[in-house]
């Protein structure tokens, strides 16, 4: 017997599906309410798209109608002036609004979001005019008429079975998204859009996410304006104006940006407002901007999320499934990377952060960087990691120059890191988070995936199991099934450790990993890292807890100021005067005399 | 090249830059972007133009009124659609979403009281929109008048931020929490940018009412002009705002002079494209140093 | 478009509203007063498509106007054929992609003839939707292909078309004024691209001329006197203008007004407007010119017609029409009931394909516009007898009326 909380949203989906796909049925074939339906579909298929690149990408885009108008004006043209067949033509349509796609997404390279946002928008104004005025291509004001309906195997298709085809992509589209979300794809978006920083962590290149999340956005998007055209048979500019672009995003963010069912909840609610508003209709813009107000202060999530959350209040938790205990796996030997930095420094504005650092960790050995605030540490780990480009010096790892290099590719060579402030995605459980980490690793194409294909299936299964594996490596493991936002702060720091290791990690570099930890997180952590360092795997760690230092650590770099005041053994560089003095002061170093 | 072409695309970057310190103003303590400015300005011409037809009240009279309604107006805004978010966590952009929301509302408020006419407004005495012969250009004396009146109202508000309370903004928009934490509080200067930002919107459409007429459609073109000033030339730098609405300016005008419709279009948002690719923090901002 | 009020008018949309709600209430009235007609006889529903949201929303009431009266005096003699008639309103938003969605739901009501929608690419869409449903339908649509018969065999286009407009301009800078030079001077718009259109072929085919200049200028601009000195650079005597709004009008005339330049201009009617003279002084359009019907208008033998002059009187009691006469005025709407009136009368059917007959069929039916007639090909019922061109200035004259005007010289 399924628990009541998830039987009931699948009871209502099953519900919606049967109602779509028996509504013709009881509506005559050149009815308004057929017509409406058909419509509705239409704007689902776009609204899909565009909540993959605006909920979660991240990727506000106001300017969505043109990838529509695309789909819209390829059909339109090519089916009334050369007369291809309804099929051909959308499958141009659906290419060349990805192409625009591919266009859209370079801006969002360079630009913050909402620079972007604005610079959609101004497009969208642009595009407006822009059909206008190609009048050559597309009649201009006039626009194209007579668009005629599909046809296959020789048997035009009337409404009924235009509004069939409509659901069936419609479901088609939901289904693939679906699959897409809940897979690494989906898990970078949400990287991407939330912590751009675990993102590149992972070796996962934040342009290439983005042009993903552009191009499937815009061919459902350039689908749904080949439907448009076939069903309202005359295009004209005015249908593709900014306005219905922004129009078009509020009424996803109305049904829950984000969410897999917002977009079909807000097209719903779009739809059917005026229908129950006759007599306020002039009221109507002015509703929707109440309830986007209230919606968005008191629901952010949209009226799917507000949804969601009430019937959580109203149905009991399901009681969590157990962790599937799997034995303590062996986990093999890692190849440690060495990591040598020399000459080293950095400048930011006018503050030096590194003047000519020298470091050294060899393969498989476990060194630390201490040093009072300010002194550069951090700065050091990020330039080692490529978060920043150095202004000079040379950084090897494994013996191979690695400067100039991306975040992201020195990521990919198996470097693995953790945060001063843990970089977990808050919305996905424990366990996502750490498969996550084997983002370079995953083999299944994203067709495989939108299909859902066997091999796709075996991969996640597989990568499953192998995170839960790290998890009780770490010893999180009871906490896999939670949101990471809701773990506590000392095991979110060993959720992001196990995320590296996922990734095949052979050094890892760990930014104060002791911070904000209990006396007994931290004793968990040092055997942590001493079973880390047995594996074989190089580790630098940056650190203020000396204790902790001097038990792990086999080498200590001291920076102050940029600089490397002493190096070697915990033992001796903790004795060393210039250490002392910089730590705790002039004074203190003549309070403690004898060492 | 006309230099008459020229010297009307400085009048409309001066009214550009206008409402691109209005969005800086509002912007420096709450890093947010107010997607409602366009029916702030339009607010503000509207308003104004009714009261100087319905009581023929004296020009500064009714300017320091409409100011004061629209501020009240933004201020509004800022306690129903901006705080809430703000307060539920710093770097929340539903903002974006309750700002638009804003804009719906406002315009489509607008359309009840009045009709899509526009109003004739008129400008102050002694200054009129009879244009002077200048040479080779043709400006009125009003026109010049705002060039001239632009310039000073950006000094004016560059000073303001150098003064102790300018500062705390600032202050507050580098880190709110810091800033609370010393003392400063953020809710109180949110509010009061806002109320200051909207009444300078108001300022700005009071301004372009006799070049431009009050009407209720003045708001989305200079939305996004404004905020593609604000952009060019670094949001939150107000000099940048002026010398990025001249560069608007002119590119319109040229362009108009020159072109289709469409492809100015195209040209002012090349042109716009093209810095922020460049420079994405704009022309006069530093990059983000710190990241992680 | 009003005059700047002394008093703001506040809540003129929900004047609007109420003055249109009180004319429909007398419509649906009479309906009610007169039991032995209601109980006997169904309601004629006539389809009435109109946006009441959006932009345009308040522009194009006044535009309906017309048809309201039209069906109230209708209902009030007896309806037609003893039937009242009824109106199925339905908001298009100006929207042209809601207007196919419009047409089925109408239909679903078996209702086989439509007042509207207002607007170019509005009627564009909406007549490709009910040629195939076989609708009767007029539109507010200039567009000279709206009156093709062949094309649209079901539309009935009762105003003048670009077409038209154009030949009377042209005709009367290059052949009245004797003006060789001209200058176009046209908003972006789907209007002003057919007007423009029309106004080069009229000029090449009767007189062999192409125009000098040729400006196209956003709605949106800030300033248009660019334009403006782009055309006298040109070297135009004369501009034909297509502009449909005041704000660009107004910026268009002041800076003629600021180059000391003031060509004669004829054009659209909506340069009729009286907001505009309160924008711009009387000198700049002392020499402007607009498309308008003849029976509207007096010159200095003629007057207008009785009926009109009735019709003038009737909107003044209206105070919501004031500043709007000449839009309402210039609707196709009022003729088109009264000619559906006549052709159902003729044929004594309902049924759309007997109006249809019964409309083709129509020879010089004396309309407010002027006479109509149609074939079953030509379905630009007003005649280009009946378009002329009127002063601007001349609103302002005792005589206007509101809707009235007076004859260019020579028309």
């Amino acid at each position: 017997m399924m628990p009541l909380r998830a039987a009931a949203p699948l009871a209502l989906q099953a519900a919606a599906l049967a109602v779509a796909l028996a509504l013709p049925a009881f509506v005559g074939a050149n009815s308004y309410a057929l017509f409406v339906a058909t419509q509705l579909g239409i704007y689902t298929i776009a609204a899909i798209g565009l909540n993959l690149l605006s909920g979660y990408a991240g990727q506000v885009s106001l300017g969505h109608a043109a990838f529509v108008a695309i789909g819209a004006y390829s059909v339109a043209l090519l089916t009334v002036d050369h007369h291809w067949s309804f099929w051909a033509a959308a499958a141009v349509g659906m290419g060349l609004a990805a192409g625009l796609g591919v266009l859209a997404a370079l801006p969002a390279f360079r630009l913050n979001t909402w620079y972007f946002a604005f610079i959609t928008l101004a497009f969208a104004l642009v595009f407006e005019k822009m059909i206008v005025e190609w009048r050559w291509l597309t009649k201009g004001f006039a626009g194209v008429v007579g668009v005629p309906p599909p046809s296959a195997f020789g048997y035009e298709f009337g409404p009924r079975p235009l509004y069939y085809t409509v659901v069936l992509v419609t479901i088609v589209a939901f289904v693939i998204v679906r699959n897409i979300i809940d897979s690494r794809f989906g898990r970078i978006f949400v990287a991407v859009r939330d912590v751009e920083p675990a993102a590149l962590a992972v070796g996962a290149s934040p342009q290439r996410t983005k042009l993903v999340a552009f191009v499937i956005s815009a061919a459902l998007a350039g689908i749904a304006g080949a439907f448009f055209a076939v069903q309202k048979t005359v295009v004209t500019p005015d249908d593709f104006t900014a306005d219905f672009s922004i129009f078009f995003l509020l009424t996803i963010v109305l049904g829950g940006l984000g969410t897999l069912w917002g977009p079909i909840i807000g097209a719903l609610v779009f739809f059917l407002i005026p229908e129950l508003l006759t007599g306020m209709e002039s009221w109507r813009m002015f509703i929707y901007g109440v309830i986007l107000l209230g919606l968005m202060l008191f629901a952010p999530h949209g009226l799917y999320g507000a949804l969601r959350q009430a019937w959580r209040r109203l149905t009991p938790p399901t009681p969590r499934a157990p962790a599937e205990v799997a034995q303590r796996t062996e986990h093999p030997p890692i190849a440690g990377l060495s990591l040598e930095i020399s000459g080293l420094s950095k400048r930011f504005g006018g503050v030096l952060a590194l003047d000519g650092v020298e470091f050294s960790a060899p393969a498989g050995s476990c060194c630390a960087i201490v040093g009072p605030n300010g002194s550069g540490k951090t700065t050091l780990l990020n330039l080692a990691s490529g978060y920043y480009k150095p202004d000079a010096g040379s950084v090897k790892i494994g013996g191979i120059e690695t400067l100039g290099s991306s975040a992201q590719k020195i990521a990919a060579r198996g470097v693995g890191r953790t945060f001063q402030t843990p970089r977990l995605i808050a919305g996905l459980t424990a366990l996502d988070n750490v498969v996550l980490g084997a983002f370079m690793r995953e083999r299944a194409s994203l067709l495989s995936i939108a299909l859902r294909l066997p091999y796709a299936r075996q991969e996640a299964r597989r990568l499953r199991e192998e995170a839960l594996g790290f998890l009780h490596f770490v010893g999180v493991a009871d906490r896999a099934e939670t949101e990471a936002g809701e773990t506590p702060h000392g095991q979110q720091r060993l959720i992001e450790i196990a995320r590296a290791m996922m990734g095949g990690t052979r050094l890892i570099l760990l930014d104060e990993p002791a911070a904000g930890l209990s006396m007994v997180e931290l004793e968990r952590l040092e055997l942590l890292i001493r079973r880390i360092c047995n594996l074989g795997a190089t580790i630098v760690i940056v650190e203020h807890h000396l204790d902790l230092v001097a038990n792990i650590a086999s080498y200590v770099v001291v920076l102050d100021h940029g600089t490397a005041l002493a190096a070697g053994k915990p033992a001796s560089v903790f004795n060393d005067a210039r250490v002392m003095r910089a730590y705790m002061g002039e004074r203190a170093l003549q309070a403690a005399a004898p060492a | 090249m006309d230099f008459d072409v020229v010297a009307h695309g400085i009048v409309a970057g001066s009214l550009y830059a206008l409402v691109a310190v209005s969005f800086n103003i509002l912007y420096r303590p709450t890093n947010v972007f107010n997607f409602a400015q366009g029916e702030l300005v339009m607010l503000g011409a509207m308003i104004f133009a009714s009261i100087t037809s319905l009581a023929g009240m004296p020009w500064f009279v009714a300017f320091a009124a409409t100011l004061i309604a629209v501020g009240l107006i933004g201020l509004v805004e800022e306690r129903v659609a901006v705080a809430p978010i703000l307060a539920r966590s710093q770097t929340g952009t539903g903002w974006v979403i309750t700002t638009l929301a804003v804009s719906l509302i406002i315009s489509n408020l607008v359309g009840r009281v009045w009709g899509p006419d526009p109003i004739l407004v008129k400008p102050p005495q002694p200054l009129s929109m009879e244009t002077l012969d200048l040479g080779p250009s043709h400006l009125s004396s009003y026109e010049i008048a705002l060039v001239l009146v632009t310039i000073v109202l950006v000094a004016i508000v560059e000073s303001a931020y150098r003064t102790l309370k300018g500062k705390a903004v600032m202050a507050v928009a580098e880190d709110r929490e810091a800033a609370l934490l010393r003392g400063i509080d953020p809710g109180s200067l949110g509010r009061w940018s806002f109320f200051l930002g909207a009444a300078f919107a108001a300022m700005t459409g009071i301004l372009a009412a006799p070049i431009l007429y009050a009407s209720t459609a003045l708001g989305p073109d200079l939305l996004l002009k404004g905020f593609a000033a604000a952009a060019v030339g670094s949001i939150g730098n107000n000099r940048g705002a002026l010398i990025a609405g001249y560069i608007i300016g002119i590119t319109e005008a040229v362009g108009a002079s020159l072109l289709s419709p469409g492809y100015q279009e195209a040209v002012i948002f090349i042109v716009v494209l093209t810095v922020l690719l460049v420079r994405p923090q704009g022309l006069f901002g530093s990059p983000n140093a710190r990241t992680v | 478009m009003r005059p700047t009020p002394a008093v703001p008018l506040l809540c003129s949309d929900v004047i609007n509203r109420r003055a249109l709600l009180r004319l429909a209430a007398q419509a649906g009235a009479f309906a009610a007063a007169s039991p032995g007609f209601a109980q006997q006889q169904q309601p004629f529903k006539i389809g009435w498509i109109r946006p009441t949201t959006g932009r345009l929303a308040s522009s194009f009431a006044p535009l309906y106007f017309g048809g309201l009266i039209a069906v109230n005096e209708i209902n009030a003699a007896g309806g037609i054929l003893g039937r009242q008639i009824a109106r199925a309103e339905e908001d298009d938003e100006a929207s042209p992609a809601k207007e196919p969605g419009i047409v089925r739901k109408l239909r679903e009501q078996d209702i086989g003839c439509f007042v509207g929608p207002t607007g170019s690419s509005q009627s564009l869409a909406s007549i490709a939707a009910t040629t195939s449903s076989k609708v009767i339908q007029s539109t507010y649509a200039a567009a000279a292909e709206a009156g093709d018969g062949h094309k649209y065999p079901y539309h009935y286009q009762i105003m003048f078309n670009t077409d038209q407009q154009a030949d009377v301009c042209v005709d009367y800078m290059v052949k009245m004024l004797g003006l060789k030079k001209i200058g176009i001077l046209q908003e972006n718009t789907a209007f002003g691209e057919q007007a423009t259109a029309a106004t080069k072929a009229v000029l090449q085919s009767r007189f062999g001329l192409t125009p000098v200049s040729e400006q196209v200028y956003p709605i949106a601009a800030p300033d248009l006197s660019v334009y403006v000195a782009n055309l006298q650079k040109a070297g135009a005597d004369g501009v034909i203008g297509w502009i449909a709004n005041v704000p660009n009008a107004a910026m268009i005339f002041n800076a003629m007004k600021t180059l000391k330049w003031f060509p004669p201009v004829a054009g659209h009617s909506g340069l009729m407007l009286p907001a505009l003279f309160d924008l711009v002084p009387a000198e700049a359009v002392k020499n402007v010119f607009a498309t308008y019907y003849r029976n509207f208008t007096w010159s200095d033998t003629e007057q207008p017609g009785t009926r009109q002059v009735e019709f003038a009187r009737k909107l003044t009691q209206y105070p919501e029409a004031r500043g709007f006469e000449v839009n309402v005025a210039a609707a196709p709407y009022y003729d088109f009931l009264y000619c559906m009136k006549a052709a159902i009368e003729a044929e004594k059917s309902f049924e759309p394909e007997a109006i249809k007959r019964g409309l083709d069929n129509l020879k010089n039916y004396k309309g407010l516009l002027g006479d109509i007639s149609f074939t079953p090909d030509r379905h630009s019922g007003v005649g280009v007898k009946d378009v002329v061109l009127v002063s601007v200035a001349s609103g302002q004259d005792a005589r206007a009326m509101g809707c009235m005007r007076a004859r260019a010289p020579g028309q």
